[in-house]
């Protein structure tokens, strides 16, 4: 038997362990109904709790009306003395092209890599998994990233920190500059910090167990992953630490872990990723109302998006020779970021300024492929018209293997 | 959609669902969960598409593969495809047979989704490399090269496979 015979053979009978689940067509169908007319929580405003200020209030206390009810507490400033990672507001290129993931800060003068986590498998009794992120800081005293505690990071511009300390945590906090930390309590266990554009409010995204939650094994397949739908969102007023959340549910068959929440670009809505055409975002107002996508975000999927100004959008290539383009949105013409300096440039991350990008890219062989593979990639700081690229960090080896590292950037 | 178009989709679905599945289920490397996931958007899609689509198996098809080739792109903050460890050996009254399909089916799971869906595009489907190009949107020569570095990662994560061996009860040449 070849090894062509056993690879037919193994699929074909590993194929047969799939279970057909019920109802395919009708979420289908349901999926696309809400896609057009889509209902939403009517927030009960005029209930919500509001519970005196100062008064920090244990969760388990607070007055619920079920779903509809938009809860509120107040917590304390999470004003801090300043960011816990201060960096000279633009400075010279800084970058570690040897080292992945990099140890030396990798900067450009408009943009800081302040961050990046590795993610793998945390082993369980029994054989269970459950993915894990350990995340890294820069701290310029050092200069160079150092491990953290935290299980989940943000980073705004300038270099403000807000922290969880599990998956599923029961309070937010921001870092100091003396590494000090400034706590407020959450109506709900939160899964996802973001900053606002403008660092004044925190986004945190809840679901109704750890989204990243266990996974049963039997031998070497995945039988059952704990289940988790996304249950709503708080926002968190960074000056007076007050918190309101408001339920927006993920439905039966959304891709419940995948449905962070995002902010807009000028911190007015919040978004999450749509798989479903036209449009590749649904976006809400801070009450969880659906609303219309601003111009041109909901084009891409593309994780740069729109450049600062707002002037050009990173987007698919609409050819094949290139994987990614940057679109000028006023004129809606194109620019591949073709093959450039031996590199194959294959997924956008960050804008730096209005001119260049962060991208990772994989080492080009031949005229459209990768050397090793696709996910040996490294990060690039590439010019927007596609004329010069400069590596940052070093390859790493696999970007789809436990203890890859995945980086977060910020404006300096 | 009318009640007609909505009829088809129906039938549709309750036809090709268990082919389906089953596609999904190998592309996700064993996540039945994930499979569910992307078999489910594949469907959405074809819905909004339903008045367009002359045939709908090949369309959900394609979206299948693309879509799970895809989500490396967009997904790297949120992947979670998981796979175990290898297993620590088996059961003294375990066949050899048993174990090489377990420790295949591994390292299956553990091939990067545009490798396994080449894998899954020649072996299971048994398409040429011509065809396999026009699903994935790529050149002959990538699918090519890429099926030669999946196969070596095979041999990599299962050293057996570059070794005479019984599978299943019978001789190898």
């Amino acid at each position: 038997m070849t090894i062509d015979e056993i690879v037919k053979e193994t699929l074909g009978r590993w194929a047969d362990e799939a279970r057909v689940p019920g109802g395919l067509a009708d979420r289908a169908l349901a999926r696309r109904r809400r896609g057009r007319v889509r209902t939403f929580a009517v927030i009960a405003g005029a209930t919500a709790a509001v519970v005196a200020a100062a008064v920090v209030v244990a969760p388990a206390v607070l007055p619920r009306r079920g779903d509809d009810t938009r809860i509120a507490l107040a917590g304390n400033s999470l004003i801090v003395d300043g960011p816990a990672v201060a960096l000279p507001q633009s400075g010279e290129l800084s970058a570690d092209s040897d080292a992945a993931p990099p140890t030396k800060l990798v900067a450009t003068p408009e943009a800081a890599m302040y961050a990046y986590y590795v993610w793998d498998y945390e082993q369980l009794p029994d054989k269970r998994q459950r993915y894990r992120q350990t995340w890294y800081l820069y701290n310029p005293a050092t200069a160079t990233y150092e491990k953290t505690p935290w299980a989940v990071v943000d980073v705004a511009d300038g270099g403000y920190v807000a922290v969880l300390e599990e998956q599923h945590a029961r309070r937010v906090g921001v870092l100091g500059p003396d590494r000090q930390v400034k706590w407020v309590d959450l109506p709900h266990p939160a899964s996802s910090v973001k900053w606002s554009p403008d660092g004044g409010k925190l986004l945190l995204t809840s679901y109704s167990a750890n989204p990243h939650g266990q996974l049963e094994m039997s031998g070497t397949v995945v039988v059952h992953r704990s289940p988790a739908t996304r249950t709503g969102f708080s926002v968190v007023d960074v000056k007076s630490g007050q918190v309101s959340f408001r339920p927006l549910t993920s439905v039966d068959g959304d891709l419940g872990a995948n449905l962070w929440l995002y902010w807009s670009q000028d911190g007015s809505l919040i978004w999450e990723t749509q798989s479903t055409p036209p449009s590749t975002k649904r976006f809400y107002d801070l009450e969880g109302r659906p609303r219309p996508a601003p111009p041109h975000v909901a084009e891409t999927y593309q994780e740069a998006g729109l450049s600062p100004s707002g002037r050009s959008l990173m987007v698919d290539s609409p050819d094949q020779s290139a994987i990614v383009a940057v679109k000028d949105v006023a004129s809606g013409t194109t620019t591949p970021l073709r093959p450039l300096a031996g590199h194959w440039i294959e997924q956008s991350v960050a804008w730096s300024g209005e001119d260049k990008v962060i991208v990772w890219a994989c080492e080009l062989e031949g005229t459209n492929n990768c050397r090793v593979s696709e996910f040996r990639n490294r990060l690039l700081l590439v010019d927007a018209d596609g004329g010069q690229a400069v590596p940052l960090t070093g390859y790493m080896a696999n970007s789809q293997e436990p203890g890859a590292w995945v980086p977060l950037f910020a404006r300096r | 959609m009318d009640a007609a178009a909505e009829r088809r989709f129906r039938d549709f679905v309750a036809a090709r669902s268990p082919a389906l599945m089953r596609l999904a289920f190998l592309l996700s490397g064993g996540d039945q969960h994930a499979a569910e996931d992307l078999l489910q958007i594949a469907l959405a899609k074809t819905v909004a598409r339903w008045h367009a689509v002359d045939e709908p198996e090949a369309y959900v098809r394609r979206v299948l593969y693309r879509q799970q080739i895809s989500l490396w792109r967009r997904a790297t903050r949120r992947r979670e495809i998981a796979v175990a460890e290898p297993p620590e050996g088996v059961a003294q009254d375990a066949t050899q047979a048993i174990h090489m399909k377990i420790v295949v089916r591994h390292a299956l799971a553990r091939l990067t989704p545009r490798q396994r869906a080449v894998l899954v595009l020649r072996y299971f489907e048994d398409l040429p490399e011509a065809e396999v190009a026009a699903v994935l949107g790529c050149s002959v020569g990538t699918v090519r090269s890429t099926a030669h570095r999946s196969l070596a990662k095979l041999r990599v994560l299962v050293p057996e496979l570059a070794e005479p061996y019984t599978m299943l009860g019978e001789a190898m040449a």
